[in-house]
């Protein structure tokens, strides 16, 4: 299982849930739609990764990547 | 405020001397309706006057529109006359206020390469400068060569003086800031009976409070108060904004992806027309998701301010180039997302402040913010913790604050938004003696 970032074309923008159940049928455990800015965020297993990259009005899938900010008593944050 | 009849008269020079005239006009009216543009010529006694409207396309064929003794542009409210001087005064005397100025019509020239003459002419100049400067005492020279220098004062952190925001009159009022961090100290005392509105996006974690100190030391950059309770100086840009506090990193200061875009998403539909972010990956390639979001935050209004990054190690010259200049990571170095670097209180560039990333289209600097020694709020003294209520730190993460303070500034002051509110910021930015792609447009300035 891999966090995945889907965004979804301009075209789908206003049938984003129609984009989610198409993702979720296809293997994408859906965790938020974000309709504001177009994103749909989840897991998806590894085996299925690609199967995504086929379903209309999806534009990428990108890895989820964690940001780390140093720990408070740092002088550079 | 006008010249008289006699400083009208046009001078005619030779190329290398002072610019060449045509003896022509060129007249700007304060208003372009056209009608009123023939009868302020006309009742000057100026009597062929072609327009550009008589053409198609109003395609002005210059030779025939030059015979008569003025051409109107029609979409410009400008006019180029034949006049004699004396006709021109009776021109703006006749209609007062009609006329904003009077120019010479100038002949442009290609810009060539100088000749030996002028060459000659410029190694003389330059020769007979520089020893009158040699000749006087060393200490002038250096007096004439000091830099920007500043320091926080009882009154204002060095930060807000750079940026002009403790001369603002401007407060950031109606204007909403969404600063997405590890989310704010809300009973910081500085910041009683402010509008604060809180959503925490961190998995597990219901409220926004916050449990590291980053999240509320750029909240006060960005809106900090105008006169602390406590007496310290001011640290604030935006004093009266509304707040939009969206925890999307823990208080360990860690957060995925999944959490910051749902904090965007928030922001979006809150139509807050800021949204910093103090916080990034090291990545050096862009992420079509944060570019797209980014595009539709400022399709929707919204302008999206971010850390270019940490990852310089200017101080070590020995270091290969991409590890001494460092690189703009994720989201900064999308092109819909402004990248803000940091500078220290000389308006160098910080040792840590990443530099654009070549040859990635958007992964550049946008502009530059006090970054070295930044004086904010921090968390509360608590009892479990050694902390404080204010602290100064250095990094991108306190220049972004400053940009999206002072962008809520110029929001309030121009009512300008998105790409617009970009490319004011841009614009009226300092520009410094430094590299671009270490401080973009240069120093954020707040409106006046």
């Amino acid at each position: 299982m891999a966090g995945v970032t889907v965004t979804v074309d301009d075209t789908h923008l206003d049938k984003i849930e129609e984009v989610a159940a198409h993702l979720r049928r296809s293997g994408m455990h859906v965790d938020q739609v974000l309709s504001e800015i177009g994103v749909i965020s989840g897991s998806v297993p590894d085996d299925r990764r690609q199967l995504l990259h086929t379903v209309t009005g999806v534009q990428s899938v990108e890895d989820t990547a964690t940001v780390q900010l140093p720990p408070p008593e740092s002088p550079v944050q | 405020m006008f010249p008289d009849d006699q400083e009208l008269v046009p001078a005619v020079t030779s190329p290398g001397g002072t610019a060449e005239t045509t003896g022509r006009w060129v007249v700007t009216f304060a208003d372009e309706d056209e009608a009123d543009l023939e009868a302020t010529l006309r009742g000057a006694g100026v009597s062929h006057v072609a327009s550009s409207r008589d053409f198609a396309e109003q395609a002005l064929d210059v030779g025939q529109a030059q015979a008569g003794d003025a051409v109107v542009l029609a979409e410009l409210g400008v006019a180029v006359v034949s006049a004699e001087p004396a006709q021109v005064t009776a021109m703006r005397a006749a209609a007062p206020g009609a006329i904003l100025s009077v120019e010479p019509e100038y002949v442009h020239h290609i810009l060539s390469l100088p000749g030996i003459d002028y060459l000659r002419g410029y190694q003389d100049g330059v020769t007979d400068l520089s020893s009158r400067l040699l000749a006087s005492a060393r200490a002038d020279l250096a007096a004439a060569e000091v830099a920007q220098v500043f320091q926080d004062t009882p009154q204002f952190t060095w930060g807000l003086q750079a940026s002009g925001v403790s001369s603002s009159p401007f407060t950031g009022e109606g204007i909403k800031v969404a600063v997405l961090d590890t989310g704010f100290t809300f009973n910081h005392p500085d910041f009683a009976g402010r509008n604060i509105t809180a959503q925490s996006f961190v998995p597990g974690v219901a409220t926004a409070d916050d449990g590291h100190g980053h999240g509320t030391h750029c909240v006060g950059t960005a809106c900090g108060p105008k006169a602390p309770a406590s007496g310290v100086r001011r640290y604030g840009c935006a004093h009266e904004a509304d707040i939009f506090v969206g925890k999307v990193l823990s208080d360990q200061g860690s957060g995925a992806d999944t959490g910051i875009l749902a904090g965007i998403n928030w922001a979006v539909a809150n139509r807050t027309e800021v949204i910093s972010m103090s916080l990034g990956a090291d990545v050096p390639q862009v992420s079509q998701a944060y570019q797209q979001v980014g595009r539709r935050a400022l399709n929707r209004g919204c302008l999206i301010v971010a850390a270019a990054g940490n990852n310089a190690h200017r101080d070590q010259p020995s270091l290969p180039p991409q590890q001494q200049f460092g690189f703009v990571g994720i989201p900064a170095n999308s092109p819909s997302i402004m990248a803000v670097a940091a500078l220290d209180n000389l308006l160098n560039i910080g040792f840590f402040s990443a530099r654009s990333l070549p040859g990635v289209r958007g992964g550049s600097v946008d502009i530059a913010a006090p970054g070295v020694g930044v004086f904010s709020s921090w968390n509360q003294p608590r009892p479990e913790q050694s902390s404080q209520m204010y602290r100064s730190i250095s990094g991108t993460s306190m220049a972004t604050p400053h940009v999206s303070g002072i962008a809520a500034l110029w929001c309030q002051a121009r009512a300008r938004k998105a790409r617009d509110l970009w490319a004011t910021l841009t614009q009226r930015a300092q520009r410094l003696q430094l590299p671009s792609v270490d401080v973009g447009s240069g120093l954020v300035q707040a409106p006046q």
